[in-house]
């Protein structure tokens, strides 16, 4: 449907549209609309939407019409169409040639009055591809349902994160990323489950997890000790480095930190949180370590030595491994020590080191992909240099061992981590700075800053080397029907399977009988 | 004296002038009731524009423009426009119009003797560009209201083509009616123009002038004075003449009353706030048409700058005259 004529343009200030719209509610930032030129249909994305400020306009409002009819772009038609219009910037992203199909950037203008109209169907089939391993993760804003893919194989390749504050729907997009990682096996992944959300079903919300829909495919670890359907997860406490513990302890003072590198260099045979235990000012000697900050310390570090998996015992790592290396994947379940964020920084930091070691010093044939929420709490320049996750994302994708980013506060996460993003999937964000953040060094970075910034929740503007343009996606709704129908697929019952159901079925009526 | 007891002095014989006739009697208005399903309305005006100027001789530009309108319970909605536009040189000086052919020298005599003769021979023919395209307006469509910028007097009458469309418009069952936006008539014989008299009736309906004002005008007016409030907002009282249809001014009135509901400007139909506005569009058309002069002027052997400051404004005067620096600098120099 036709929606307007170009009335103005540049090739680096986007397309001026007049509109014929009745009412421009019906046009949203971030719709894709087609511009008709004469060679090539320009696909466009809605970057803004005017009403000029007119005089008419503003010595007629607050009138009292009464009879009359009042004035608007349906109402009153002029010689070139409503009177009263608005405008819309329209930012072309590719160019589709009309004859060939062939795409192509756009480096070109259409001519005056070209027609702009919604996309249609038709038209976003031109732009999208779907490959062997691309998955789609929901459909696009303003046209008839479309869902657009997402290839995974890339999106694998290099760091990528996930942007988005609380209640934009992060979960959801990651756990269909993750399904759509294990559906098209282009790697395996390793998620920190703090609030169980990702095992069989959400603690939450009882939606289903990764291990419902890949029960064969997917290894729970826990520490917590209760939970005694997943694997144990122990740490030996002698893999304990330095920084495992200036992360986890975020607050410690300068003083404290020395004294952690004095106590580890004289640590002997111990383990660190022993020996950080049994330390004496007089076994240090005063000139290494002062009083109040070692009694300072080991108050910190109650808090960690309390934890159950902190214990000499076969340590998960190397199982963890072994599974990955099987083409498994990892959650790892925080049960009741969900809720304490330096356990789970703890551990993210203890296995990022492992993972950093292992995959550049021997490297592994199997691609890892670690998501690592709340990001910032790892790379935040402050913290950065102790950890290996800028290092991760920095150098790892030689190594097959992918970082995905989740956070909800960009700004905080390491500028040189975020140039390091291939691919970028931007959900609602409050804060202007972290909106300008998460879009740091992406093309049309303006128009990009607009959209997130009026996005609804469950809607995710994803841009990268994964998807074909940069696309404003409404994330399908996480529920069995859709995860089926378009992320997993229907699985086809074996035969086997189907002998282990009749089996259960007699068992079933066999009890209920007996 | 001073010149605020002067300013004083006057003011008071101009009230007092205003209340020298006798008290208004009281005036037979009568109602309007739009109609419910109005006819279509075809609106026309005109606009012009000077363009160059040497010596006597004057070039511009005219525009006539019609553009139908059918209104639905939605609003207003416009059918493709018809416009004509016309370039035309005139000359104030006797030799030279001697030399054009009659249609020239018609529009000189008929505008003989005026202050500024340049500017009303154009503006005859701009009236008769809009008479013409009245005239195929009212041939080529049958039931509609034709509106036109004005009243339906024929002045000068050598030029006009009034008679021809209301002849067409009575063979085509069209309803003409010509409404002035401005009128500073005397008809009811007061010391103010009707549209002030009459600003005093509230609500909405129409007059008509007493028959002796038309006695007056026969031979010249080609119908029926009124003056019409076509909606309760209206700020004024619009002049408007009856071409055809004149046994039946409560049908025209609801027609055009009809047409008059808009919100921008209650009163006035709509249709001929469009047809305004497209015809001074001519007036934005200037530039591509004065390098059309440049180009020309340059072949034909004429140097730049003679050409350049033969460019005038709108209304004909030299952009480099000696007037429109002092203008400039009566602006500037505070």
């Amino acid at each position: 449907m036709k929606i307007g004529e170009v009335v103005a343009g540049s090739v680096l200030g986007g397309l001026e549209v007049k509109l014929q719209l009745d009412n421009p509610e019906e046009l949203r930032i971030g719709y894709p609309v087609i511009v008709e030129g004469k060679t090539y249909d320009f696909y466009c994305l809605v970057e803004d939407i005017v009403n000029q400020q007119l005089d008419i306009a503003e010595r007629l409002a607050g009138s009292d019409y009464k009879d009359a009819l009042v004035p608007g772009a349906g109402t009153h038609e002029g010689y070139g169409g409503p009177i009263f219009y608005s405008k819309t910037l329209l930012r072309p992203i590719q160019l589709i040639e009309k004859e060939s199909g062939e795409l192509s950037q756009p480096q070109t203008i259409p001519p005056y009055f070209s027609e702009a109209r919604h996309a249609a169907r038709a038209d976003v089939e031109h732009i999208y591809e779907i490959t062997e391993t691309s998955v789609p993760l929901g459909t696009i804003r303003g046209i008839e349902p479309y869902y657009v893919h997402i290839d995974f194989t890339r999106l694998t390749e290099k760091p990528f994160a996930i942007f988005g504050r609380t209640g934009a729907g992060k979960s959801i997009l990651n756990k269909l990323i993750c399904l759509s990682v294990l559906t098209k096996d282009v790697g395996s992944v390793l998620i920190f489950d703090m609030v169980g959300e990702y095992g069989v079903y959400s603690r939450a919300d009882n939606t289903k997890g990764l291990k419902y829909y890949f029960p064969e495919r997917v290894e729970i670890f826990s520490i917590d000790p209760k939970n005694q359907e997943a694997r144990p997860f122990i740490i030996d406490p002698r893999e304990i480095q330095p920084e495992d513990l200036i992360v986890a302890l975020q607050d410690l003072r300068p003083a404290m930190v020395d004294t952690i590198y004095a106590i580890h260099q004289r640590r002997g045979e111990k383990d660190l949180v022993t020996a950080i235990q049994d330390a004496t000012v007089e076994q240090l000697g005063e000139a290494l370590v002062h009083e109040m900050s070692l009694n300072a310390l080991k108050r910190r570090m109650a808090r960690l030595t309390r934890l159950p998996f902190l214990r000499e015992g076969k340590d998960a790592f190397p199982q963890m491994m072994s599974l990955v290396r099987q083409g498994k994947s990892i959650v790892l379940d925080f049960g009741e020590f969900g809720g304490d964020r330096s356990v789970y920084l703890f551990i993210a930091n203890v296995l990022a080191h492992r993972l950093y070691d292992l995959y550049t010093e021997k490297g592994e044939d199997r691609r890892l992909v670690v998501f690592l929420e709340e990001a910032h709490k790892f790379l935040d320049p402050e913290v950065a240099p102790y950890t290996r996750f800028s290092q991760l994302a920095r150098e790892t994708r030689k190594f097959n061992l992918i970082l995905a980013l989740v956070d909800q506060r960009p700004t905080r996460v390491d500028q040189e981590v975020r140039s390091q993003l291939a691919n970028r999937f931007v959900l609602s964000l409050k804060e202007q700075a972290d909106v300008q953040s998460a879009l740091a060094g992406v093309q049309d970075v303006g128009m990009w800053e607009k959209i997130v910034g009026t996005i609804p929740p469950r809607v995710v503007a994803v841009i990268g080397d994964a998807i074909r343009v940069p696309t404003v996606i409404d994330i399908m709704t996480y529920d069995d029907a859709n995860v089926h129908e378009h992320v997993v697929g229907r699985a086809k019952v074996t035969e086997a399977e189907l002998e282990r159901l009749a089996r259960k079925a007699d068992d079933i009526f066999r009890t209920g009988a007996g | 004296m001073t010149v605020r007891e002067e300013l004083r002095a006057e003011l008071s014989r101009m009230i007092r002038y205003r209340e020298t006739r006798p008290g208004a009697t009281s005036l037979e208005v009568r109602s309007i009731r739009p109609a419910e399903t109005p006819l279509d309305l075809v609106a026309i005006d005109g606009s012009y524009t000077f363009l160059w100027n040497l010596g006597s001789m004057w070039l511009a530009v005219a525009r006539a423009a019609a553009i139908p309108y059918a209104l639905t319970e939605r609003g207003f909605h416009p059918r493709r426009p018809e416009i004509v536009d016309r370039a035309i040189m005139v000359s104030t000086w006797d030799d030279i119009v001697a030399k054009q052919d009659e249609f020239h020298q018609r529009l000189f005599e008929a505008t003989r003797g005026s202050a500024e003769q340049h500017k009303d021979m154009v503006n005859e023919f701009r009236k008769h560009l809009e008479g013409e395209l009245a005239v195929k307006v009212a041939r080529e469509t049958e039931g509609v209201v034709i509106a036109l910028d004005g009243s339906l007097a024929a002045v000068p009458k050598e030029l006009d083509h009034l008679e021809e469309v209301v002849g067409a418009c009575e063979a085509n069952g069209n309803t003409l009616v010509g409404v002035s936006k401005d009128s500073l008539l005397h008809a009811f014989g007061r010391a103010m123009p009707d549209e002030q008299v009459l600003q005093s009736y509230a609500g909405m309906g129409y007059v008509r002038v007493p028959k002796d004002f038309e006695q007056r005008q026969r031979g010249l007016l080609y119908g029926d004075v009124y003056f019409a409030r076509l909606h309760p907002q209206s700020p004024k009282w619009f002049r408007v003449d009856i071409g055809t249809y004149k046994d039946d001014p409560d049908f025209v009135f609801s027609h055009l009353a009809a047409h008059a509901r808009s919100g921008i400007s209650p009163g006035y139909p709509f249709p001929l706030i469009e047809a305004h506005r497209l015809a001074v569009l001519v007036r934005q058309i200037r530039e591509p048409l004065e390098e059309e002069i440049l180009k020309e002027c340059g072949r034909l052997g004429l140097r730049v700058h003679e050409v350049v400051a033969g460019l005038t404004r709108v209304e004909g005067r030299r952009r480099g005259a000696f007037h429109e620096f002092l203008d400039q600098l009566a602006r500037d120099v505070k």
